[in-house]
């Protein structure tokens, strides 16, 4: 979503045991987006731990108000929560939960792609963290800084890092590099039809998980 | 252009299947002998069989046992089910429970340990406790291990009962979540018929989701 000189991607993975999660992933995509959009600027100068205070409560009270006219528990519509919005001199990031944000950054010459924000999950592979958790603003992750060395940003859900990141090695796979170049070359919308279209061929060999992915680049 | 496009299967990460490690303590002390330690070893089987039947458990389960009679053995250490040969046990000498428990709790921090350094993904570790009888050894050391383990949710552990000697009250100090059952007479193969479909209902589970295993009734009493 692109509006006044911001540009905000968005992810939520709805929770697995949740019935609505579908839904509440969905409110949460829309509330950031709009919210984010709509307060960059005093956001990224805010003390962070009233930013923390501002987003959670807004992703509470959108959640709240939805399980309150359903009469359905709030944890129903559990998610997790990545977000990247960026302006021509700044960014700000969001993470709740597991899945990953990669970036595209220029270190001495060199264009690299590195981690930026790792999964917050228990030790298990089965556990992680949601937006309807007691303690959201303890696992809201807000990362702020300059665009000026960075070209751009990432976003995956867990199923998505399966296919993306090397585990072992510790970094993404050679498939990252590639989809950032695409924007190069390509539209938008023709990368994101050739995007959905390896995912639905290539990724499904790889897990049996459901993948989110959504990436930017500077023009 | 076209190639461009196109996402190369070595362009995708190569990770490993999130692992399910499960630790047998099996009973193979002098009252096994017999009819039950002939069952115990014809489930043993069965279970190794149905992993490596399962597309998906046969990469995913990582199996260990442990087993206690005349001695304290590590008759198996977690690996790949496939690579694994299905162990023959022999039963007689006493029942040195809490040795054992705390080998399989040892083994299963090693277990965690390499995963962690692989950079493998790992489910909650299992331990299945069984026996025919009481404990020989002390088990205050072991049973407060296993507890704490359970209390942090690091560890589920199934205690089962073999038969009428089996005493659950000893079994349940290793618990405090999951009540100990009794087996219906020397029903392992219906045991490990329930133990590999639960493993492969956890190893299709994805993070988050609920994971319900399939009811017991088949070999409890």
């Amino acid at each position: 979503m692109s509006k006044n000189g911001i540009t905000v991607l968005s992810l939520a993975d709805g929770a697995g045991s949740a019935k609505h999660s579908d839904t509440g992933a969905e409110i949460i995509v829309n509330q950031i987006n709009r919210l984010i959009i709509e307060n960059f600027h005093e956001f990224y100068e805010m003390n962070e731990d009233n930013l923390k205070v501002k987003i959670s409560s807004a992703i509470f009270y959108s959640l709240f108000w939805e399980s309150f006219e359903r009469n359905i528990p709030i944890k129903h519509l559990s998610s997790t929560l990545l977000f990247v919005a960026v302006n021509e001199s700044n960014y700000l990031v969001g993470h709740i939960g597991d899945g990953m944000i990669g970036y595209m950054h220029n270190e001495n010459m060199e264009v690299i792609v590195d981690v930026f924000s790792y999964p917050a999950k228990g030790e298990y592979y089965n556990s992680t963290f949601f937006t309807t958790d007691d303690n959201i603003q303890q696992q809201l992750r807000i990362y702020r800084g300059s665009m000026e060395k960075i070209e751009g940003f990432i976003i995956m859900s867990d199923g998505g890092d399966e296919v993306l990141f090397d585990k072992k090695e510790k970094k993404f796979s050679p498939a990252v590099r590639k989809i950032f170049d695409w924007l190069l070359d390509y539209s938008g919308e023709e990368v994101q039809a050739t995007l959905l279209k390896n995912m639905e061929e290539k990724f499904r060999l790889k897990t049996s998980d459901d993948c989110s992915v959504g990436v930017l680049r500077k023009n | 252009m076209r190639d461009f496009l196109e996402l190369r299967i070595d362009e995708l990460a190569d990770n490993p299947t999130a692992r399910v490690p499960v630790c047998l303590v099996l009973d193979t002390s002098g009252s096994m002998v017999g009819g039950p330690i002939k069952e115990l070893n014809n489930g043993i089987k069965f279970f190794f069989d149905s992993i490596k039947s399962d597309d998906i458990a046969k990469y995913a389960a990582e199996i260990a046992v442990v087993t206690f009679g005349e001695s304290v053995e590590k008759i198996l250490d977690f690996g790949f089910v496939e690579k694994q040969n299905v162990p023959m046990l022999r039963a007689n000498g006493m029942t040195p429970m809490g040795q054992a428990v705390n080998l399989a709790l040892d083994l299963l921090e090693q277990a965690k340990n390499q995963y962690s350094v692989a950079g493998v993904d790992y489910y909650q570790p299992w331990l299945v406790l069984m026996t025919d009888g009481a404990p020989t050894d002390d088990i205050a050391s072991a049973s407060q291990r296993a507890t704490n383990l359970v209390n942090q949710k690091k560890l589920t552990i199934f205690p089962i009962g073999i038969g009428t000697g089996a005493d659950l009250n000893v079994l349940s100090r290793f618990s405090p979540r999951n009540a100990p059952v009794r087996m219906k007479g020397v029903n392992f193969k219906a045991f490990f018929e329930w133990l590999s479909k639960s493993v492969a209902i956890t190893s299709q589970s994805i993070p988050g989701a609920n994971i319900n295993l399939p009811p017991t009734s088949g070999w409890t009493l």
